[in-house]
């Protein structure tokens, strides 16, 4: 007969709850650790898949290319074409108008609603007739007017005031300088304004999402081909082409940082159980006389473990859905909750589970022999040989001696948070924030001037339109080097193509070597990377390559040649050859690792300037650094399509993502860290509250309430100890290790002991249990002594 | 000479009509060496009374004078301190100190009061009672017996002026329990060590010098 095989589940259950109950500040310990956990990895999933729901929310509505300067007939062939999902005309007038000082520009977009219909809600209809127009809400409320459909309007169109009537209204710019107005296609095709204005269309690629960035570019330079577009009127939107060269990086983040969280949360919930099964080692010997079998036992504890799961994980996950909601209101979405939510209530029940295997598997080999006798809660200690004074000190050295598993596990957690916390503090303090500012192009100057490129509205040949005109060339240097204190201006050079490779397509910027290069000659390669070869061969290099490799979906070949489109005024074609590759770079601000001759250069572009930017060196920035600024702003004012970027604007820029970053890391350490808190709570808690009649007893017996405190104060000073030892050693090598290897990438990185962090540490971690052992000494010394002598635990 | 007076005391809980008059106006002295045994029924009073004898609890009037000292007026840490240099206890459960060796349970309440330990009285005691050769054992090693012998130890290694048994042989069979008794009588009469013993068993009480039995918190009979 098996006898464990009855239908007990019922009374194994109402057991389980009944000792979740009776040891109710376990049990919150338990299910605090349980629920942190869950919400912080249910909050930081969602957030991550919220960021990239949000962003592609965008993108679906956004045209992949835009085809300038085309026919209403060419479109319309274009829109049957199968490579198109959609393909609408488009046109905007440049021009700006003004109404009761709210800024408005005139814009015609076939299907506008249709089109933008996933991203903001659109009420009334699209414009058909010369005077209907569809604007947002927020104009008319800008204007004081009411948004109601039908609702006449005057706007000012360069001339007479014009009358128009609102038929439909969006929802979606609350925040701009400048209101869209969407005319009518007769109104497009009409108007005085817009009549003599080319077509642009606005073209979304099928099944272009999974392709990679160099497929994208070459499809959409294919299709103008086809339709007679000339390359200079192709524009690809640049934030869809970054979106297919990301990686799903964010991902690893998640489980990272998911698998350290559960992992410091089945410590801490191991640890708890453990010293609560160690605690009832008679109820549960009881239990076994009675005929409860070991597996039942196992059962009991399994049950336990099981319902402070199904407490917790979903208050953790209401908690996460609603932060990660406040987060990220545009990416959340119910279809990724659930998902999220199931998926880590899984791995949340598996990791407690696991967790309480081991005490689970104690509790059913207790004997109940054993547990009847059980007097207090003493393990085997080592004779140690010889009498010590029992003082409050030597008191606290045995109980710890005598429990040394709870001060392991006690130990282990908090080291763990402790070394993470010291990895985060040692970053920290090891950030030169000047170095870090000085990154890429402040490393030696304080100034930057460069060309207004918009690189998310890449231009076909980069940025060669702006250095046709010149204007960072001598008379501007020469204006600057006049200004007081400048020390010096370097000009950074760079050219730039369309090249044509493998049947990829992509633009790309040349940095110019010049024979002083040697950096770059040095660098082990495939193929031959010297100067001499390359201005013979009119050959590249390439450093870098896998980087280059990964975002094009290709390899590069040494002696292979590939096919270089560039503009001077004029657009050429070339051969250029691949003289040598290099998976290394130089680490340098040069911002590309396609690397051409200077000698080739020039035969290539002659006498264009090929100047990408100035930067400028000031003698002693402190003193002189605002007279350079204000002079230099002065000579720009003459210059619209050139950019200033100083070291002070971006010193305070940085700073705000600085103090983000030191917050988040910060954050992060601190959360691990509760965990750690947690279990220390309850180790003192409970060590405590186990001992209640053991402390009256030695009150009893003539020992004083100073004497009892300070016996605490010490036990709690030998808990905290080795966590400060072992954070303390292994935190700093850790830190150190982990600053070491930053450095390969973050040269702003210099190792400094992160000094206020840990003494704030060291100083929570010795006072936490302390004042936690004094509260609960004073809460149990409210009762009167009689009454804790005579009570049963 | 007396070791131990009280004078009307009185403990009562709650107010009427539900006051509970667990101590009504006890009086009573305790002869220095001898060893009383307080009786009654459960719920007759007899623990609280201990309690308040050995400065656990205080009365709701009256007064106790152990040793020649008046314990009401003394304050928590003062009684702590009394107890462990003029009160020895010795529980039904033992309590002892789990983590602690026989030996440290023993002279806990002299280190504890920072004196040297006396090792040759020690000695002699742990010789009476037979516990000797157990000194570096724990307490769940031992027997129930051999723990209740070394409670007693630990109550007499302090040299206090009286020892208070509350039910020392209530966790113990009716063997143990008459070896346990012999042993207090032994000690009370060797050591001339004054021992105040209360149980509920009148067989048991019938070892000791004195009987006073206590019936609904006050005496009812008091007999050698």
């Amino acid at each position: 007969m098996h006898l464990d095989k009855n239908n007990n589940n019922t009374i194994i259950y109402r057991i389980a709850k009944s000792n979740l109950i009776a040891k109710k500040m376990s049990s919150f310990f338990s299910m605090l650790s349980i629920l942190s956990a869950i919400t912080f990895v249910s909050t930081l999933s969602l957030f991550l898949i919220g960021t990239q729901t949000a962003e592609k929310n965008i993108l679906e509505s956004m045209q992949h290319v835009m085809y300038t300067n085309v026919t209403k007939e060419q479109i319309q062939h274009m829109a049957s074409d199968e490579r198109m999902e959609r393909c609408d005309s488009y046109k905007a007038l440049e021009k700006t108008f003004q109404i009761q000082n709210v800024k408005y520009r005139l814009y015609y977009h076939e299907n506008y609603a249709e089109s933008m219909k996933k991203n903001i809600s659109v009420e009334g209809k699209e414009p058909k007739t010369y005077d209907e127009i569809l604007v947002d809400r927020a104009f008319m409320q800008a204007l004081g007017r009411e948004p109601i459909l039908g609702a006449d309007i005057d706007l000012d169109i360069g001339g007479e005031p014009q009358k128009f009537t609102v038929c439909g209204y969006t929802d979606g710019n609350n925040s701009t300088a400048t209101y869209a107005i969407n005319v009518s296609e007769v109104f497009a095709e009409q108007g005085p304004l817009m009549k003599n204005l080319p077509y642009t269309a606005l073209v979304r690629i099928h099944d272009i999402i999974d392709a990679p960035a160099s497929t994208f570019a070459t499809i959409a330079y294919q299709i103008a081909m086809d339709y007679g577009i000339e390359r200079s009127n192709v524009y690809l939107n640049g934030k869809f082409e970054e979106s297919l060269q990301k990686g799903n990086s964010g991902i690893y983040t998640i489980l990272f940082l998911s698998v350290m969280l559960f992992v410091a949360s089945s410590i801490v919930i191991y640890s708890i159980f453990y010293l609560s099964v160690t605690s009832r080692i008679q109820q549960i010997g009881q239990l076994q006389t009675i005929g409860m079998t070991e597996k039942q036992i196992k059962q009991m504890i399994h049950r336990e473990g099981l319902l402070l799961s199904v407490l917790a994980i979903p208050v953790g996950l209401f908690l996460g859905g609603i932060i990660s909601y406040i987060l990220i209101p545009d990416g959340w979405t119910f279809q990724n909750f659930g998902i999220t939510a199931l998926i880590i209530s899984v791995l949340g029940i598996l990791v407690v589970q696991l967790s309480v295997r081991k005490p689970a598997s104690i509790a059913s080999k207790v004997s109940p022999i054993e547990a009847s006798k059980n007097v207090g809660t003493a393990t085997k200690q080592k004779f140690q040989g010889g009498h010590k004074i029992l003082t409050p000190y030597v008191l606290a050295r045995i109980e710890n001696i005598n429990n040394c598993k709870k001060w392991w596990f006690t130990t282990v957690s908090l080291a763990l948070g402790g070394i993470i916390f010291m990895i985060g503090a040692t970053w920290i303090a090891s950030w030169d924030a000047e170095r870090y500012i000085r990154m890429g192009q402040f490393e030696n100057s304080e100034y930057y001037i460069s060309y207004l490129y918009d690189h998310s509205a890449p231009k076909p040949y980069g940025v060669t339109e702006f250095q046709l005109t010149g204007h960072l060339g001598n008379v501007l240097e020469n204006s600057i080097r006049k200004i007081p204190n400048v020390k010096d201006v370097y000009i950074e050079k760079m050219v730039f193509g369309n090249i044509e490779y493998k049947g990829t397509t992509f633009l790309q910027g040349f940095y110019l070597l010049s024979a002083e290069d040697t950096t770059y000659y040095q660098l082990p390669a495939k193929g031959n990377n010297s100067y001499d070869y390359m201005v013979e061969h009119d050959a590249i290099l390439i450093t870098e390559s896998t980087f280059s490799e990964k975002i094009n979906g290709i390899t590069f070949d040494t002696g292979d040649k590939i096919t270089f489109r560039y503009f001077d005024g004029e657009e050429h074609t070339v051969e250029l050859e691949i003289a040598a590759v290099s998976t290394e770079s130089v680490n340098s601000y040069v911002t590309t690792n396609f690397c051409i001759a200077d000698k080739t250069a020039e035969k290539l572009w002659n006498a264009m300037n090929t100047a990408l930017s100035f930067s400028i060196s000031v003698e002693d920035y402190e003193k002189s650094g605002e007279q350079v600024e204000t002079a230099l702003r002065t000579l720009l004012d003459d210059y619209a399509d050139l950019s200033l970027a100083t070291l002070r604007e971006t010193k305070i820029e940085m700073s705000g993502q600085m103090s983000e970053y030191t917050i988040q890391i910060y954050g992060i350490s601190i959360f691990v860290i509760l965990f750690s808190i947690f279990n220390l709570i309850n180790t003192v808690v409970s060590g405590i509250v186990n001992r209640k009649k053991e402390l009256s007893m030695l009150e009893s017996i003539g020992m004083e309430e100073r004497q009892v405190r300070n016996m605490l104060l010490w036990e709690s000073f030998f808990l905290a100890l080795p966590n400060i030892l072992i954070t303390l050693t292994l935190g700093t090598i850790a830190g150190f290790t982990f600053i070491s290897w930053m450095q390969k990438s973050a040269s702003y990185l210099e190792y400094h002991f992160p000094i206020i962090a840990v003494v704030l540490y060291i100083i929570g971690m010795t006072s936490i249990p302390m004042l936690i052992s004094l509260a609960c000494l004073k809460s149990q010394t409210k009762i009167s002594l009689v009454e804790r002598i005579r009570n049963e635990d | 000479m007396n070791i131990l007076t009280t004078n009307n005391l009185t403990k009562y809980y709650g107010t009427e009509p539900l006051l509970v008059k667990a101590l009504d106006g006890i009086s009573l002295e305790i002869e220095q060496g001898s060893f009383t045994a307080i009786v009654g029924t459960s719920g007759s009073g007899k623990s609280t009374l201990l309690h308040i004898l050995g400065g656990l609890d205080t009365p709701t009037s009256g007064s106790v004078c152990v040793d020649g000292q008046e314990l009401s007026g003394m304050g928590k840490n003062e009684l702590a301190i009394f107890r462990r240099r003029k009160i020895g206890f010795v529980f039904q459960n033992y309590n002892l100190i789990p983590n602690l060796t026989v030996y440290d349970n023993i002279v806990f309440p002299v280190e504890l009061d920072g004196r040297s330990v006396d090792e040759e009285y020690l000695t002699v005691i742990t010789g009476t009672l037979n516990i000797g050769d157990k000194r570096n054992r724990k307490p769940k090693e031992l027997s129930g017996g051999q723990q209740q012998r070394v409670a007693i130890a630990r109550a007499l290694a302090a040299k206090p002026a009286i020892i208070l048994a509350d039910e020392p042989t209530g966790n113990l069979d009716s063997h143990t329990s008459q070896e346990v008794i012999g042993l207090l009588k032994t000690t009370s009469e060797k050591f001339h060590q004054t021992i105040v013993m209360i149980t509920h068993n009148d067989e048991i009480a019938q070892s000791a010098d004195r009987t006073i039995r206590i019936e609904d918190g006050k005496i009812v009979e008091s007999r050698w």
